[in-house]
């Protein structure tokens, strides 16, 4: 009997286990599949991934990304020739070069962070380890104080629970909340950066501003929520901080937990990635594929076209799965078995122009991240039933992982 | 075969460097450099990846 596939994909709630199932089922029977309760095409295969990712002006971003909520957010949901000028700015806080600069900061934070849980034997790996590397990365990126790291944490956390959550009213208000008070914050920080230029990204985005470069929107959604909510909505500059704090913690935090869970689920391959860290790299790629942190982004059609004999009308929403694309047989030979070998060409960052601005700083976060967990605790193990991964239709969402381990005093003695 | 790579696209996304570094790195100014004039055979299908893979459509291939 096949899956029941005729499910709302836009609904958080049927993102749960039971979804990789109905993606596989999908990937193998019906690839370019017409979800009737959502009314837009489910695609699961690598290569149709890759084609719609790749043929912009067939399937546009600019009439939003994430089907469901209709927001504006700046960047992803542009289309050229703007798109380029805009990436071509932000750009400039993410080249190697960039990244580089910012790798020796890093590694601090996570020697802190692995220092605070060391000696303790056990931990909740999402809470103590996955969740603060890259978010206080991320905060020094924007110029966060540091006692308002908390603060920046929440705010992270209560945006991003709004995807595909537009039918919760409670989730949907405190999401409004942190994005009132996140942008009030850093409305300061941008003023700051006017008046004092820094060598940041803030100063980089501020600059822009004043030349005319970043514009004004016009979106006129929000009109419920007051004049104050739509202004910001509107204010581009606002939305592209915004933007770095979801796309910057939420994707990356789950590349670590989701790396780990890999890592403890096959001791083999971590053995060998342990007895040789010149693989962290490539062994970080694996990772990549299979936790595919982004779980899906849509484009919409600018004219009647055919996939895989199915007809595509104009207007239609296309939805992308990554996690599905990574593994597909076709692309990936054994695509279940984690591999840390393997070095795969997988689509976790997308591919084409929209291809993740943030990927090389993300590699280097992970990289660094467990090149120090491995040499430090190299035999973490759940202590409860293992990690706990919240539905969600945009973003993984891993809220809990606990383990134990070898304290790193005790093993020294 | 020769790979061609268009500066004025190039943003340093260094997907091409993974792809294959003995062809392609990374200078100071976050662009891209071609490290070979000609394409060994043994290359060529790292080479088409990155230059399939490029977000900017930056490289291009002559025979």
């Amino acid at each position: 009997m096949p899956m029941d596939v005729n499910v709302d994909y836009l609904s958080s709630d049927n993102w749960d286990a039971t979804m990789r199932e109905r993606l596989r089922w999908l990937r193998e029977n019906d690839p370019v599949y017409w979800a009737e309760k959502s009314g837009l095409w489910i695609v699961t295969k690598y290569a149709d991934v890759a084609y719609i990712s790749k043929n912009n002006k067939l399937f546009c971003s600019g009439h939003g990304v994430r089907p469901g909520n209709p927001t504006k957010i700046t960047l992803i949901d542009e289309d050229e020739p703007r798109h380029t000028r805009l990436r071509g700015l932000i750009n400039k806080g993410f080249t190697p070069r960039m990244v580089k600069k910012l790798e020796d900061g890093f590694r601090q934070i996570v020697t802190d962070t692995v220092d605070k849980i060391s000696d303790k034997g056990a931990c909740d790996f999402v809470a103590d380890i996955a969740v603060p590397m890259p978010l206080l990365l991320i905060a020094d990126m924007i110029g966060i104080r540091k006692e308002d790291r908390q603060r920046f944490h929440d705010w992270s956390d209560m945006l991003i629970a709004a995807d595909g959550n537009m039918d919760h009213p409670e989730i949907m208000e405190n999401a409004f909340k942190a994005f009132m008070e996140y942008s009030a914050y850093v409305a300061e920080i941008i003023e700051d950066r006017r008046r004092n230029p820094q060598d940041d990204l803030v100063s980089i985005l501020a600059n822009a501003k004043d030349e005319g470069i970043l514009a004004d929107f016009d979106n006129k959604l929000h009109t419920s929520l007051g004049d104050e909510h739509q202004k910001l909505v509107n204010n581009e500059l606002i939305m592209i901080l915004v933007l770095l704090l979801v796309a910057g913690n939420e994707t990356t935090r789950n590349g670590i937990s989701g790396g780990m869970q890999l890592l403890i689920d096959n001791p083999g391959e971590r053995k060998k990635l342990i007895d040789n860290p010149d693989l962290i790299p490539i062994a970080v790629e694996e990772m990549l594929r299979l936790t595919s942190p982004v779980l899906s982004f849509g484009r919409t059609a600018t004219e009647d076209t055919e996939l895989r004999g199915k007809q595509i009308k104009k207007g239609q929403t296309v939805l992308m799965v990554y996690p599905s694309a990574n593994r597909d047989a076709e692309q990936f030979e054994d695509p279940e078995v984690f591999k840390i070998e393997r070095n795969p060409a997988h689509l976790a960052f997308g591919i084409g122009n929209h291809y993740c601005l943030g990927a090389n700083l993300a590699r280097m976060e992970m990289r660094v991240a467990f090149d120090e967990l491995l040499r430090r605790i190299p035999d973490m193990e759940y202590t409860a039933g293992g990690p706990v991964i919240h539905p969600s239709a945009l973003v993984r969402s891993c809220v809990e992982m606990k383990v134990r381990y070898t304290p790193e005093r005790k093993k020294a003695a | 075969m020769k790979v061609i790579v268009d500066r004025d696209r190039c943003e340093g996304n260094a997907v091409c460097v993974r792809c294959c570094p003995d062809v392609f790195r990374l200078q100071d100014d976050d662009k891209v450099t071609i490290l070979m004039d000609s394409i060994p055979e043994n290359l060529r299908t790292r080479v088409q990846m990155a230059v399939n893979g490029c977000p900017r459509q930056a490289l291009s291939l002559q025979e």
